[in-house]
């Protein structure tokens, strides 16, 4: 049996308690909601787009369409509401694709290509010195192999080459790191709702 | 095309499919059918989001990194570390003017008043961005006792000296409770260079959740920042004391530089080295100010 946590499972009444409480006016539940599926829809927006800047504003984008369509009561299936989110997204992902790709290209071909940039909005910018403080409890060889694997993209198998020890060790490394720094979050994220 | 990947919470911890799907590294069936799972999956979707944050911070400090890397030698170092290349100057003044000092003169020893940038606990310290000329002649021996006490103590104020830790506000999901309200309005304080006050609410703040190691982590530097230095040594010992964190590091480092500015050399100097030995950001900066004071310890 597939295993998934919450939404689909133990959280459907709350899900549809949610949207009715969007439907009747409720500015909370809003924002509840936006809570809720902002970060995701950022993360895919920006896999899809490889334009931060662009996914935070087709973030905004989905949340407006999603508290629409709640607010006027025309989303069928409420008990669901994380397909309906994906399902926005995605639509409003390709539309945007599909204006960019009919626009005519000005810059020249071989511009630096679209990577995250380093405008912040100020929520961004606690996360992100958080995380920065996290990174820096680590020692120096886990930042590295977390830079290697999270940044440059390389596989174990070429972590291990690059740092003279076996594809295992890297992974090992790699996920030790990874769970000191979710360690690390969990010391200050007790507070409601996480 | 019909989705017939399937995903759940079991194969994206296995197939590390947010890593993955973060580096674009997933077929187009796959990365759909993980697209659903994590738009019904809070636990999958958070997991996700810390990733890609995480991500973010990593490629911020690699780039930081080669932006360094990749200034000119003369420029590296980060403007705080000017003054003290001047303590050190100082310090090897102090050393060559040695002569038959105690400990308690030091700590009593007067040091002229400037508004710094960063914040001198107990000794302001004298102008960081002039050496301090030196006396024409050779003076008598009681001046040039206190010209070394002077020095030594400025010495030691320069490398007491701290910079706020930075503070943003952490956006968190649900309602906030009163811990977090007075911390909130306590940072509000910080932010605005009213330590004082900001101690006030976040010691407040720390009465009603003793455990959050960023208001124990804030109340302590906003101690040390007002000049309680008394107070910052038990306030940084109980972010210590509370474990693993973000804020351990930092937490040591500014317990050594609360010593520091008490005059306890011996236990900053504890403190510095386990800092130093933990490995992190500060780690440069603790073995910098430890080795200094053990020139200044040599006499």
């Amino acid at each position: 049996m597939p295993v998934t946590h919450d939404l689909q499972q133990g959280a459907m009444s709350d899900e549809e308690s949610l949207a009715e409480r969007i439907r009747s006016g409720d500015r909370a539940a809003e924002n509840e909601l936006i809570r809720l599926f902002s970060g995701r829809t950022l993360a895919m927006a920006v896999v899809r787009l490889r334009d931060r800047e662009a996914a935070r504003e087709l973030v905004d984008d989905v949340m407006m369409a999603v508290v629409t369509a709640l607010r006027r009561g025309t989303v069928n299936g409420t008990d669901r509401l994380g397909a309906f989110v994906y399902g926005t997204t995605i639509n409003l992902i390709n539309n945007r694709l599909r204006t960019l790709s009919r626009q005519p290209r000005l810059e020249a071909f071989d511009e630096e290509p679209a990577v995250p940039d380093d405008g912040e909005s100020c929520d961004r910018d606690s996360e992100l010195q958080l995380l920065q403080r996290c990174l820096a409890r680590l020692p120096a060889a886990d930042r590295e192999v977390l830079t290697l694997s999270l940044v440059d993209g390389l596989k174990p198998g070429e972590i291990a080459a690059r740092l003279a020890i076996s594809a295992e060790a890297a992974r090992q490394q790699k996920s030790r790191a990874l769970k000191k720094i979710r360690d690390l979050l969990h010391s200050v994220s007790r507070t409601p709702g996480h | 095309m019909e989705n017939t990947v399937r995903v759940d919470c079991d194969v994206v911890a296995m197939d590390e499919l947010a890593e993955r799907y973060l580096l674009g590294g997933l077929a187009p069936a796959e990365q759909d059918a993980y697209e659903r799972h994590f738009f019904q999956c809070t636990r999958c979707a958070e997991e996700l989001e810390q990733l890609l944050a995480l991500q973010r911070a990593l490629q911020r400090s690699a780039r930081s990194a080669d932006a360094v890397m990749a200034r000119p030698a003369r420029a590296r170092a980060p403007a705080r570390w000017t003054w003290l290349a001047l303590a050190a100057t100082v310090a090897a003044v102090a050393l060559l003017l040695t002569v038959g000092r105690r400990p308690e003169q030091i700590a009593q020893a007067p040091v002229p008043r400037q508004n710094p940038p960063s914040v001198s606990p107990v000794l302001p310290p004298a102008d960081a961005s002039l050496p301090q000329p030196m006396p024409a002649a050779r003076p008598t021996a009681p001046a040039v006792r206190d010209s070394v006490v002077t020095d030594r103590a400025h010495a030691l104020a320069r490398l007491a000296r701290v910079d706020p830790p930075r503070y943003s506000p952490l956006i968190l999901r649900g309602v906030a409770d009163d811990a977090t309200v007075a911390f909130e309005n306590g940072m509000k304080d910080y932010v605005a260079g009213d330590y004082r006050a900001a101690g006030r609410q976040l010691r407040q703040a720390a009465g009603l959740d003793p455990e959050r190691v960023d208001i124990a982590f804030f109340l302590a530097a906003s101690e040390l920042l007002s000049g309680n230095t008394a107070a910052a040594v038990p306030a940084f010992q109980a972010v210590i004391a509370l474990g693993d964190s973000p804020f351990l590091e930092e937490a040591c480092f500014y317990l050594a530089k609360s010593y520091l500015a008490m005059g306890d050399v011996s236990r900053a100097r504890t403190e510095f080295a386990r800092v130093r030995d933990m490995g992190g950001d500060l780690a440069g900066a603790a073995g910098e100010i430890d080795a200094q004071l053990s020139v200044l310890a040599q006499d």
